[in-house]
């Protein structure tokens, strides 16, 4: 079983890397990254510019994060459902490969494939650090990924397995509400909290299914600059994809 | 396979020990340690006056997002949220008032959250916040629960005076206060003109010393004379409630924090230069004002403030018996 996960996660990874949406979002996203970090463009909040090393590898930070997820829904979307369009599952199936073995291959791939781009925009986020003088971040930076890593894993694992069952539309837009609170998680717990009534009471319930992929992006952002960080919320999302993986053996598909 | 099942099954279980065993439950520390802070003020607070006022007479429902932590003394318990919004205030809860309370991590999220959105600094210009999300301490805390208690103590005492006064000019609850001051006070240019003069004169009243002071707390007190003449019944009713009830409230937050920061950071935050701005903050300022004011011309003035007379007519009092 185990090779067989690997030969199909191998061979699907190859195809995502082919993908140009990859491509077009990484590049733009590093445009972003490197204009944030310029000299010339400044950010505001408040009518005052965010300036200083920590204020902004904290928003460049978020924005990597963002983007990763992003990618994440883009690149898992439709890769398992686009398998079976094109009969490639047939291929699986005179193999004896079960069901389990293939999704699973195939969601590892789209894992894999999302991390990769994460952890080249997250090069990127090196690169501005020693630009600015701070490589003391770099070995913290690999760690501080790690922990990112499983945020970007638990979007694109939730999305494979979505798409599993569901029509494509319909595993895209949950992927993309899971995605939007997860990563405004804090912001939108604080904002349901002002509104209150029956919308807050609904936000409250989705906040209480989706992880905290925002305070996970904090964590990470804390650890790579050595501040102190909360290892609950790493276990809770350790567990939340414990809990989506297994829709890989819950879920059929019916034209197998 | 049944190995791999196993494997898994135990991850789980494992996974799910890790995040039940790593979790934080309860009141966090920085909590208690800020109600407990706000309780040590008791005697400090106790010399400030308004002998009846004492914050272990109310609980305090700490809320987090989720729950409300209710604490009175040494007591803590879970309860279900009584509000579910984020908000700093006092609620009838099973027939006693108790003070409303956001948990200092949530208070302090939401500030940087409004501070993102640009609403920390209008509030700081508008007077209804003395702080700055980056100054937004414990101690600031602290003394917003004093400030909060102060209300349900209010409310105890004047709940019956603060709905004649309201029913008086035809003002109910879902009247927004705000709306009021803005509509009615704020687009008078007469009387704001006089605000603005009279504030002026207060602050110079405060600086001051002997028959100076008294000369200009009079002044001062008959321009508000004059606003109360040109504006509509419903504008001098909430500019009295505004005045007095969260001027008041505002004096007593201010004094705990003085007790906790030291007059330095008192002064830094509570008695910036006033620029008039719309809305219901000048007039607490005004009253916390007129607070300190009483305090250097008529001690023990506390104990027989009203809201017959209120702020104006103590100073009134005062002055005429010099």
């Amino acid at each position: 079983m185990k090779s067989s996960v690997g030969i199909i996660m191998k061979t699907a990874l190859k195809e995502r890397m082919r993908r140009k949406e990859l491509y077009i979002i990484v590049i733009l996203a590093i445009l972003l990254l490197l204009l944030c970090s310029s000299d010339v463009t400044s950010i505001t909040m408040n009518g005052e510019a965010v300036t200083g090393f920590s204020n902004m590898f904290l928003l460049m930070h978020t924005l990597v994060h963002f983007v990763g997820c992003v990618l994440a829904v883009v690149l898992s979307l439709g890769t398992i459902p686009k398998e079976y369009e094109r009969k490639n599952s047939h291929l699986v199936w005179v193999r004896n490969i079960s069901q389990e073995a293939y999704h699973g291959g195939l969601t590892l791939a789209n894992v894999c494939a999302s991390l990769s781009a994460a952890a080249i925009l997250y090069l990127a986020l090196g690169v501005y650090a020693v630009t600015k003088g701070h490589g003391e971040v770099l070995l913290r930076m690999i760690p501080a990924f790690l922990i990112l890593s499983l945020s970007i894993s638990f979007v694109s694992l939730f999305v494979s397995v979505m798409s599993i069952k569901l029509p494509v539309m319909a595993a895209g837009i949950l992927g993309v509400i899971v995605m939007v609170f997860g990563v405004f998680h804090g912001m939108i717990g604080l904002f349901k909290n002002m509104l209150g009534g029956l919308g807050g009471k609904c936000m409250s319930f989705f906040l209480f299914l989706v992880p905290d992929l925002s305070g996970i992006q904090n964590a990470a952002c804390h650890f790579a600059t050595g501040e102190k960080m909360e290892a609950h919320l790493i276990f809770v999302l350790l567990f939340s994809l414990w809990v989506v993986s297994l829709g890989l053996f819950i879920f059929r598909k019916k034209e197998a | 396979m049944k190995l791999f099942k196993i494997g898994y099954a135990l991850t789980g279980f494992l996974l799910a020990a890790c995040t039940a065993f790593t979790g934080s439950y309860g009141l966090s520390k920085t909590d208690r340690e800020i109600y407990r802070r706000a309780l040590s003020l008791e005697n400090d607070m106790e010399k400030m006056g308004f002998s009846e006022f004492s914050l272990a007479d109310y609980k305090v429902r700490f809320y987090n997002g989720n729950c409300d932590y209710v604490v009175e003394g040494e007591n803590i318990s879970k309860e279900d949220a009584v509000l579910d919004v984020f908000a700093g205030t006092v609620w009838e809860v099973e027939g006693e008032y108790q003070v409303l309370i956001p948990t200092y991590e949530k208070f302090s999220a939401l500030f940087d959250m409004l501070g993102a959105a640009g609403t920390v600094s209008q509030g700081m210009s508008e007077g209804t916040m003395a702080f700055t999300e980056e100054s937004y301490s414990e101690n600031a805390h602290v003394a917003t629960i004093w400030h909060e208690a102060f209300h349900a103590w209010q409310t105890n005492r004047w709940q019956d005076e603060i709905d004649a006064l309201m029913k008086r000019v035809n003002l109910s609850a879902e009247d927004n206060r705000e709306d009021i001051i803005v509509r009615e006070a704020d687009e008078n240019p007469k009387a704001a003109a006089l605000f603005e003069e009279e504030m002026v004169l207060l602050e110079k009243a405060y600086e001051g010393e002997g028959e100076e002071k008294k000369e200009y707390i009079l002044k001062a007190l008959s321009l508000a004379e004059k606003r109360r003449e040109i504006l509509p019944d419903s504008a001098n009713a909430m500019e009295f409630y505004l005045e007095n009830l969260e001027g008041s409230a505002r004096y007593v937050e201010s004094l705990a924090y003085r007790s906790l920061e030291g007059d330095k950071a008192w002064e830094e935050h509570y008695m910036g230069e006033f620029s008039y701005e719309k809305g219901s903050g000048k007039y607490y300022q005004m009253g916390m004002l007129k607070g300190l004011l009483l305090d250097q011309t008529g001690e023990g003035w506390q104990e027989k403030f009203s809201l017959e007379e209120g702020f104006d007519g103590a100073l009134k009092g005062v002055c005429q018996e010099e």
